[in-house]
């Protein structure tokens, strides 16, 4: 097993941790086993894994041969670069600016504050909420204590990686641009901030563990997910209004509601320190910046204990699933399969989407976005234009970002946690595989897509009158065509039938050309408009490829995989 | 201090889950040398019994002792003496056999080469030399099983929690397991010993005890439950006491019920 770097740091701070009463040398040996099986694992943790340093396993009898390209912490340090790229594009502008430091770190504030906590809840969830540990780790002579700190010291080596990648650049160009003072000041309040992330999202779920259990706390768990996601990127948006509106370089006066946005906490030692701004207000938001975190890790540390206590309960078994009307979904199932296989694997596929953790746990957030980002473009562009104008345009076009979903929905259907159960798939006495990816899809569109695009259908149809209904028709029969290609594009897996854990690339590798082709189609569906009765032509166009590709679309692996 | 007393003793011991009770005040006492058959249906509180007494679950009611020390006042050293094979294969897969094993030595306190040289020994004589090597995700499931053996003896535990120890194994390897435990009995080590497979329960256990609904229903060897009982296998004991009757009824209905296609 390797040493890693964040040990050696780690030794550093040593004596503190000896001095809250943790073993350290335990404390170490647990997290370089850690650190070794995120490597190994195609972790989710910095998301990408290629297909190279795939172990391959070879067992014939009890021979076993394992040909294991080594692992190369490359890809990691691949995906730090796109951080620190983030970080010199995205944040360092607002460092030049001016000098409304209020402002400009809040607004540094609110993109390294987004960007880490969607990092945390959507990667590092998982570590935080692990079982296994329990029966491996818990049984073991090794105090409640250090197994906590084990498990936060691990999230929080990955956090502040990521925002070191995230904020080198920033760094260096606030040293440069504003002073030695500025510089030190930025750091302390990134480590404040770090500190904030990590142990904010473990308190809350620590509030839904207490007041929730089994099943229910999953999906629970699950919604927060869904809710911070959307919660942070409408924040987000808001952040930039606040920008919009205000002259960078006019005077920042605090408002009520700024003392509820944490970026503006973290700005405000900026303002108070350098700026010699010591007003009331200002001094509190600094005040903010320090004492939330700390009391939040006083909080955390006081109760950490009970963390792991009520994480027992997501073991205990839940409630019976409710057995819902199936009326509904059995006719709907019939009205869009063509054969009785594929309404079965229709039905099958329904299920397992709803079901399932992991999915919902990748997908769901997405379906967040996939919601209000269309109105957030919207938004946009009523900025500098009229109400009227906004209900003449063809911005119901926007209305596509609503599909954005897809992308991701189609590209995770062939994994699964339950994934060894697809060999269903092959000992089905099945003429045709097709009906499964058919099924499949269908399943994703109407489960997923449907119930988010009737939501927003309506809601465009309010803003922009009945005249778009033909567009709207238009973009369904898009859509249809388009997961049908996507899913061409991703390869065709059986759906449900590889573990997580092969999951690779799902980043902007695939997902840049899928929303490319999305773009074309919504192209293409402007242009039609600008024509009479174009809208018409492209729907009929639409409707025949429609037809044509999910009748020849699906040869792929009409065949029984060999597993 | 009374030597049957020694390793374990639990009294009055009750849990409820949201005031669904799966305990409902068990008083257990076992000593050194016993292999304990502890036997129940599903859902009986077995593995609650079992967890609490890892201190995995807390929240119980009553008094839970193990090696004299009552568990909720003393930290977490008392699990030193403990070795445990869950019933679920939780182990890490992703690490080599030689890497978890050492890892899991560690954690018991033992000094790392101290422990990877036991463990590599011990996987040797259970025919695992070629794969120590290789990550445990490759193994067959009897090959997981016999690391999840080892790693429950690598500190040399004077009490062990077995569950469903033989699961997975070939008819080679459950011989030397039972063969272990017998000679891991004999030098004055408790083993619990849970299973639903009563002809291996029934032959290698020293006491039997049966939990049924929370309660303790049946406890002594399997003599003294025979000549209670009247019945002349541990599987129709197992019937009687827990009230089940209609194995032949439900058999007949299950395959009507298949053939009407």
């Amino acid at each position: 097993m390797k040493e890693f770097l964040t040990l050696k740091l780690l030794d550093r701070a040593k004596p503190l941790f000896v001095k809250a009463g943790v073993d350290y040398d335990m404390l170490r040996r647990i997290l370089q086993v850690k650190l070794t099986m995120d490597q190994r694992r195609a972790s989710t943790v910095f998301g990408k894994s290629s297909g190279s340093n795939k172990p391959e396993y070879i067992r014939k009898g009890a021979v076993l041969k394992q040909t294991y390209t080594k692992p190369s912490s490359s890809l990691s340090i691949k995906s730090l670069w796109m951080y620190a790229l983030i970080g010199a594009i995205g944040i360092t502008p607002f460092l030049l600016l001016g000098d409304n430091y209020m402002l400009q770190a809040g607004i540094v504030f609110s993109i390294i504050l987004f960007l880490l906590t969607t990092t945390m809840v959507s990667d590092f969830s998982s570590v935080l909420l692990d079982l296994k540990d329990r029966h491996i780790l818990h049984t073991k002579p090794v105090d409640a204590r250090t197994l906590a700190a084990a498990k936060t010291v691990h999230i929080l080596s990955y956090i502040v990686t990521l925002a070191a990648s995230l904020t080198i650049v920033p760094l260096i160009v606030s040293l440069f641009r504003h002073g030695l003072p500025f510089f030190l000041l930025f750091l302390f309040e990134l480590i404040a901030v770090n500190i904030f992330v990590v142990v904010a999202t473990a308190l809350v779920y620590l509030l839904v563990l207490k007041f929730f259990d089994g099943e229910k706390l999953k999906d629970v768990i699950n919604y927060v997910q869904i809710g911070l996601s959307v919660a942070l990127t409408i924040g987000y948006q808001i952040m930039f209004r606040v920008v919009d509106i205000i002259n960078i370089n006019v005077s920042f006066t605090v408002a009520w509601w700024h003392f509820l946005l944490p970026p503006f906490w973290f700005a405000a030692p900026f303002e108070w320190l350098l700026h010699g701004n010591s007003s009331f207000s200002v001094l509190i938001l600094s005040a903010l910046s320090i004492m939330v975190p700390l009391l939040c890790a006083v909080v955390y540390l006081r109760f950490g204990n009970s963390f792991e206590r009520y994480l027992q309960k997501m073991a205990d078994s839940g409630k019976f699933e409710e057995r819902k009307n199936r009326g509904l979904h059995l006719s709907l199932a019939r009205l869009i399969c063509r054969t009785r296989d594929e309404a079965v694997f229709y039905g099958f596929a329904a299920r397992m989407m709803s079901r399932e953790r992991e999915f919902k746990l990748k997908v769901y957030p997405v379906l967040g976005l996939a919601v209000i980002f269309p109105y957030i473009f919207i938004l946009n562009s009523l900025s500098d234009s009229s109400w009227a104008d906004l209900s003449r345009s063809s911005l119901y076009l926007f209305i596509y970002f609503t599909a954005m979903l897809m992308p991701s929905a189609v590209g995770l259907l062939r994994y699964s946690g339950n994934y060894k159960g697809s060999y269903i798939y092959g000992t089905l006495p099945l003429k045709d595989m097709s009906a499964i990816h058919k099924g499949a899809l269908k399943a994703a569109i109407t489960k997923l897509f449907l119930p988010l695009f009737l939501l927003n259908g309506i809601i465009f149809i309010l803003i922009f009158g009945p005249r778009i209904l033909p567009d709207l028709i238009a973009v369904m029969l898009v859509i249809t065509l388009y997961t049908a290609i996507i899913y061409r594009m991703n390869g065709g897996g059986l759906p449900f039938s590889e573990s997580f854990g092969n999951l690779r690339q799902t980043g902007m590798g695939k997902t840049l050309p899928a929303i490319f082709i999305l773009a074309v189609f919504a192209g293409m569906h402007y242009a039609a408009s600008l024509f009479p009765f174009g809208v018409y032509v492209y729907a009929a166009v639409l409707l025949l490829l429609n037809f044509f590709y999910w009748h020849n679309g699906f040869f792929l692996s009409r065949t029984i995989p060999e597993s | 201090m009374n030597p049957l007393e020694s390793v374990l003793s639990i009294s009055d011991l009750w849990m409820d889950y949201g005031g669904n009770y799966v305990l409902r005040g068990i008083d257990l006492k076992a000593g050194p040398g016993q292999i304990i058959g502890y036997i129940g249906p599903n859902g009986a509180g077995k593995s609650t019994t079992v967890k609490i007494m890892l201190g995995l679950v807390q929240g119980y009611r009553g008094t839970v002792k193990l090696f004299g020390t009552n568990i909720a006042e003393e930290g977490t050293n008392y699990k030193r003496r403990i070795g445990y094979v869950p019933e679920t294969a939780d182990l890490y897969d992703v690490l080599t056999a030689r890497e978890y094993l050492m890892f899991m030595g560690e954690l018991y306190g033992m000094e790392a080469g101290a422990a990877e040289n036991k463990a590599m020994r011990l996987a040797g004589l259970f025919g695992l030399d070629k794969a120590f090597d290789s990550r445990i995700s490759s193994y067959s499931k009897g090959m997981k099983q016999k690391i999840l053996l080892i790693s429950s003896l690598l500190h040399n535990p004077d009490l062990l929690f077995l569950d469903e120890p033989l699961s997975g194994l070939d008819a080679n390897s459950v011989m030397i397991v039972k063969e272990i435990m017998a000679r891991l009995a004999a030098q004055g080590k408790t083993i619990f010993y849970s299973s639903h497979i009563m002809d291996v329960v029934e032959k290698i256990s020293s006491r039997i005890v049966l939990i049924n609904g929370g309660q303790i229903v049946a406890d002594g060897s399997f003599e003294d439950l025979r000549t209670k009982s009247q019945e002349g296998t541990l599987e129709q004991i197992f019937n009687q006491l827990t009230g089940f009757s209609d194995h032949e009824e439900i058999a007949d209905s299950f395959v009507s019920i298949v053939k009407e296609g």
